[in-house]
């Protein structure tokens, strides 16, 4: 009897533990999101900062939010029209 | 002297938001402060019937902000005599028919003669929620120790901050200490640890919860019962007293039998 009490005990599986689990899951998802409101702004903060060295197309940007696994990446693809010439090697 | 806005939110609904609402203002008034309540919850409000004042309403929160009688005249008395008074919201009205200016304007004439304005907030996140939270200057978050509520609160905790509510800190409501001792139910720590936030107070599940909304009484004048007792320490904390977090503990087996034969309806103490 007492076998199987302890059999019993070390096969259960608190649920709690999963519930944790996928909580955290779930949570780090959310808080990975931007608001579009504030990737707009973080956009024309960008297009700000890259038009003092080059001319672009500000209609073919885009900015996103990339997750792969447990990292972040922001993604930006700016087409380049032109260079300023002061900002130019030559 | 001038009063303090709080509002309590949850994000998710059906977690004991407006119960919590009428528990904490209740156990402010009971230590002796002058407290108003405001349920800002248009078109479904709930906190007329937890307090017992349902046939006591003549004017509502719309009637007030639309200038159509003066704050006095909405503000419902509570049963006992107390320094406490309910704004109902309107049953009737388009839930946009107030702005969030307009709800913090009435929250600092209010904050003028009482010491304490409780808003009870909408479900959700939409615009009942972004007044409410807008006119505060603090915040309670409601969970229980679900999934769904827990991460709903960690959404709300972002948006309060966003909003320039720094530092909310958290109820968690209906634990059941035999769930939690078996480790099939998340404990405190487990919310603590994902949320990091501080603990306002721990509420187990109670039947008299129940029994005293049947009868339209806030469980926190009973003293004796597991979640009156819950409610009265958080009421002291928030009135900055320093009053330990006390874990609900499961109902000793005496006490079940006790419960089961009908010697105690004290369903959980706490030890």
């Amino acid at each position: 009897m007492r076998e199987l009490i302890r059999w019993a005990r070390t096969r259960k599986e608190f649920t709690k533990e999963t519930a944790r689990d996928r909580l955290k899951t779930a949570i780090a998802v959310d808080r990975f999101d931007l608001a579009p409101d504030i990737i707009n702004a973080l956009r024309i903060d960008i297009t700000n900062a890259v038009s003092r060295y080059m001319v672009i197309e500000e209609e073919d940007q885009q900015v996103r939010l990339t997750r792969d696994n447990d990292s972040m990446t922001l993604v930006t693809s700016i087409p380049v029209r032109e260079v300023h010439r002061w900002a130019n090697n030559n | 002297m001038t009063g303090k806005t709080i509002v309590i939110t949850s994000g998710k609904g059906g977690v004991g938001k407006t119960t919590t609402t009428a528990n904490i203002g209740t156990g402010l008034a009971l230590r002796g402060h002058k407290v108003v309540i405001i349920d800002t919850d248009i078109g479904l409000r709930n906190l007329d019937v937890v307090m017992g004042l349902e046939n006591r309403i003549v004017f509502d929160l719309v009637d007030v902000i639309e200038e159509r009688c003066e704050p006095s005249k909405a503000m419902i008395r509570d049963k006992h005599k107390l320094d406490l008074f309910l704004i109902p919201a309107p049953q009737t009205r388009d839930k946009d028919c107030i702005s969030s200016e307009q709800l913090a304007e009435l929250c600092r004439t209010l904050e003028e003669e009482y010491d304490y304005i409780i808003i009870d907030c909408p479900a959700g996140i939409e615009t009942g929620f972004k007044n409410a939270i807008n006119a505060a200057e603090d915040a309670i978050i409601v969970t229980t120790p679900e999934v769904s509520a827990v991460r709903d609160a960690d959404r709300v905790i972002g948006l309060l901050d966003a909003a320039g509510i720094k530092q909310p800190r958290l109820i968690i409501n209906r634990i059941h200490p035999d769930l939690v001792a078996k480790g099939d139910m998340l404990d405190k720590d487990d919310i603590v640890d994902i949320l990091a936030i501080d603990i306002l107070g721990l509420v187990p599940i109670d039947d008299k919860v129940i029994t005293s909304t049947n009868q339209g009484v806030p469980v926190v004048h009973n003293k004796a019962s597991a979640s009156g007792a819950a409610f009265n320490r958080i009421a002291g904390r928030l009135d900055g007293e320093d009053i330990p977090i006390q874990e609900p503990q499961s109902a000793s087996l005496l006490k079940k039998i006790k419960a089961f034969v009908g010697i105690n309806k004290g369903e959980y103490s706490h030890a």
